[in-house]
């Protein structure tokens, strides 16, 4: 058996707060110029753009996988960005999708935006010529490559379907997110508020937002692609992370109450708090992380889109719980001058029981 | 507790683990029947993404401002539409207020999916001067058939009235010089043949269709009347089932690897105080299944089945704090039985006040959202509920019933007494 036992450490976690803030400060930034250079990897379903989905229904022997490359190399060729592709269950379905900005003639356009000459989006109008142009294109291809005559292969031996994936709707998803996100943080503010202190949820809401933005950093800076499930993945480590705060807190709480430790400093208790809380914080983090790390070796890319963006938020949730969140309180009680305020130490009312075991009562 | 009955307790524990397991996870033939066994996992209701099948978000036009009321008659529209059509399994839900979102499983004719849902549904018959001389209301039965020649069509029955205004109809139109009547599915001319004289008949036909399939849809969205609002198909997308049920599978290996792990971890830090942790975490996970599978709301996406994984390893949680503070008890100087009571009594409060603002946060996202997300705060919150349960009383019970086995208390249950600072 192993004890992964801290008490008789004495770390000094609140002196070096700086060094660990600008640590993430440093991955935070990182991750806003890669954004501003790069941008994120919006997928087809947060950015917008078309499914295209291509059916052969004729029994030829060809190569799937070469069939696959070069439809899309076409598709490159064309000017589209092609976002993904996926060959179903049906194995002679294949599935593109093709993301928002498409070079033609040497220019950028967005096919979100209005096209002049007919009133609709670009990809509106892109997807109505599309779907001619790739039937005749895949009948051609076949035709070339394995020598087919018309009546072997034509027209009516594929199926070639395109649908516009407009952004107005996922736009709306995220909207509705942040507004329910909003509002939860909120009401956890005012729980933290009424069960700690006020500044207590603040300095929970603060190691929340750095998590998330950790999160948001690195699924840039990795190039992850972003979709629907990213929404999911921001709720679970926001779950995540104020438990891990609250249970640090829960701890300074404890210590402020203690009599015997009523001298303390707010850095002297915090730091005690964090080394009394350290085995459970590094003990949860492994068996969260075992189990996300499980889906990202057994998962499909689907999977792993959405495994990625929580393990950065898992390790960011980490780190601010062990090393931010206490000197985060220690601080914000400076700047608003309540260093020295401890709560009633509920200990005077009772009678003879020892200060330690009264807390829970 | 005496031995013999701790023993009888785990048999008992075993046999009902086992069972609960076989019947969660495990589907098959039923021996000497017909039927197949569905297991309890397979029978919660699964999202599109998992199932396969189709979803599109109808967004109302610009200038439309449809109510409640408004977009609840088109959900009924849609929803005979789509039962006519054998998509009896749809499901349309209401999107920010203003958009529907319809999810269809199974479909083979995306094609014809956007015709069905997406047709606003007006029939109306004009003459060459545009003027309308019946529509949809004066139609009582569509259905689509086959003409002489082997071709589709859609035969239209009219109502009493209607047939009356047909007759009129056609007699002004073939006295007229064009001769010709057009018969309008929403902005779509579909067909315009010449009338040479009046026709009274409590039925008519409409031609140049093209394929059976095409006949079908329309006879249903004629018959289901029109929308009174105007649409347009704002995301439509074809997902397919298989990638669902290997992300199932996949996901459920990745569970059951990541569980073994975890039972590993919590031996090595804890003991026997671990192995009531770990059979706790199965109990918990069988609940939450049979949780999952008697709420009706529950959809199980992927983003949820993902989200139930994870919630295994979340769900050690509370035992790690009750677990580290009865080290602290004992460490302290109290007796086993001392520690594990002021440990369990003390880590409570702990435990409750974190996993209440995750309780907390799901509710409010559960209220304030909508579609995937909804789903994914409804499993979020029944996990943080179950795994409260099954860690704070089971494993409480588990350690109870397992004292009995320990030769050294301490040992056994991986405590020791050095000093607390």
């Amino acid at each position: 058996m192993i004890d992964l036992s801290f008490r008789d450490k004495k770390f000094k976690l609140v002196e070096k707060f700086f060094i660990f803030l600008l640590i993430s400060v440093v991955i935070i930034i990182t991750g806003f110029v890669f954004m501003i250079v790069r941008g994120m990897n919006i997928g087809v379903e947060f950015g917008g753009g078309a499914n295209i989905s291509v059916t052969v229904h004729e029994a030829v022997e060809y190569n799937a996988d070469e069939f696959k490359s070069d439809f899309v190399k076409w598709l490159k060729d064309k000017g589209y960005s092609v976002n993904n592709t996926v060959q179903t269950s049906n194995n002679d379905t294949y599935e593109f999708r093709i993301g928002t900005t498409m070079t033609k003639n040497g220019e950028k356009i967005d096919l979100n935006a209005i096209d002049p000459d007919t009133g609709d989006t670009y990809l509106t109008s892109e997807s109505g010529t599309l779907k001619p142009e790739m039937t005749d294109a895949v009948v051609n291809y076949f035709r070339t490559k394995y020598s087919l005559s018309d009546d072997d292969f034509n027209n009516d031996s594929v199926t070639v379907n395109v649908h516009a994936i407009g952004n107005q709707v996922m736009k709306s998803l995220i909207r509705a997110a942040i507004i329910a996100v909003s509002v939860a943080i909120v009401v956890m503010l005012a729980y933290i508020a009424i069960r700690f202190t006020w500044i207590s949820g603040l300095a929970a809401i603060l190691a929340l937002t750095h998590d998330v933005l950790i999160m948001i950093a690195f699924t840039t800076i990795f190039y992850i692609p972003v979709n629907s499930t990213f929404i999911a993945a921001v709720i679970t480590i926001i779950g995540y992370s104020i438990n891990a705060t609250i249970v640090v807190f829960d701890r300074i709480r404890e210590i402020e109450k203690q009599p015997s430790f009523a001298q303390l400093s707010d850095k002297e208790i915090s730091n005690m708090a964090v080394t009394q809380t350290l085995s459970r914080s590094i003990l949860t983090t492994v068996t969260t992380l075992v189990m996300i790390v499980m889906l990202t070796i057994f998962g499909t890319a689907s999977i792993r889109e959405f495994a990625f963006p929580i393990i950065f938020g898992l390790i960011g949730g980490a780190y601010s719980s062990i090393l931010l969140s206490a000197p985060i309180w220690v601080y914000l009680r400076k700047l608003f001058r309540q260093e020295n305020k401890r709560p009633k130490q509920k200990v005077a009312k009772k009678k003879a029981t020892p200060a330690v075991d009264s807390v829970a009562e | 507790m005496r031995k013999t009955k701790s023993v009888i307790i785990l048999i008992v524990l075993a046999i009902l683990i086992a069972f609960f397991g076989v019947a969660c996870f495990v589907s098959g033939p039923i021996p000497n029947s017909t039927k197949d066994y569905q297991s309890i996992f397979g029978i919660i209701s699964k999202g599109i993404d998992l199932k396969g099948g189709y979803y599109a978000v109808l967004v109302p036009e610009e200038g439309e401002d449809p109510s409640q009321e408004d977009l609840n008659a088109v959900i009924e529209t849609l929803t005979t539409r789509l039962d006519n059509s054998g998509y009896t399994e749809a499901v349309i839900n209401i999107q920010d207020g203003t958009s529907l979102r319809v999810e269809i499983p199974d479909v083979d004719d995306p094609d014809e999916v956007i015709k069905l849902i997406g047709d606003q549904g007006k029939l109306e018959f004009r003459d060459a001067s545009g003027t309308v001389w019946l529509d949809g209301g004066d139609i009582s039965n569509a259905y689509p058939a086959y003409d002489n020649d082997g071709k589709a069509i859609v035969i239209l029955q009219f109502t009493g009235n209607g047939q009356d205004k047909f007759a009129a109809a056609t007699r002004t139109i073939s006295a007229g010089d064009d001769k010709k009547m057009s018969i309008y599915l929403g902005d779509r001319l579909v067909s315009s043949p010449t009338v040479n004289s009046e026709i009274n008949s409590p039925s008519a036909q409409i031609e140049g269709i093209g394929e059976y399939a095409t006949a079908n849809t329309i006879a249903s969205v004629i018959k289901s009347g029109s929308l009174d609002i105007k649409f347009t198909i704002g995301e439509a997308r074809q997902m397919s089932a298989t990638l669902g049920d290997s992300v199932v599978e996949k996901a459920m290996l990745a569970a059951g690897i990541g569980l073994l792990i975890i039972f590993a971890i919590l031996i090595i830090f804890y003991n026997a105080m671990g192995v009531a942790a770990s059979i706790a975490l199965v109990i918990y996970v069988l609940l939450y299944v049979m949780v999952l599978a008697i709420f009706p709301w529950v959809q199980l996406t992927f983003p949820g089945i993902a989200g139930i994984i994870l919630s295994i390893g979340m769900a050690v949680d509370a035992n790690v704090i009750i677990f580290d503070r009865i080290k602290d008890e004992y460490a302290s100087g109290k007796t086993v039985v001392a520690a594990i009571k002021a440990g369990f009594r003390r880590a409570v409060v702990t435990v409750l006040d974190s996993n209440v603002t995750t309780i907390l946060a799901a509710i409010v996202l559960w209220i304030l959202s909508s579609g995937s997300i909804k789903g994914f705060a409804i499993t979020l919150f029944l996990g943080v509920i179950i795994s409260l349960l099954t860690s704070i009383f089971i494993t409480r019970w588990l350690l109870r019933v397992l004292r009995p086995f320990a030769k050294n208390e301490e040992k056994f249950f991986g405590l020791n007494r050095r000093e607390v600072q």
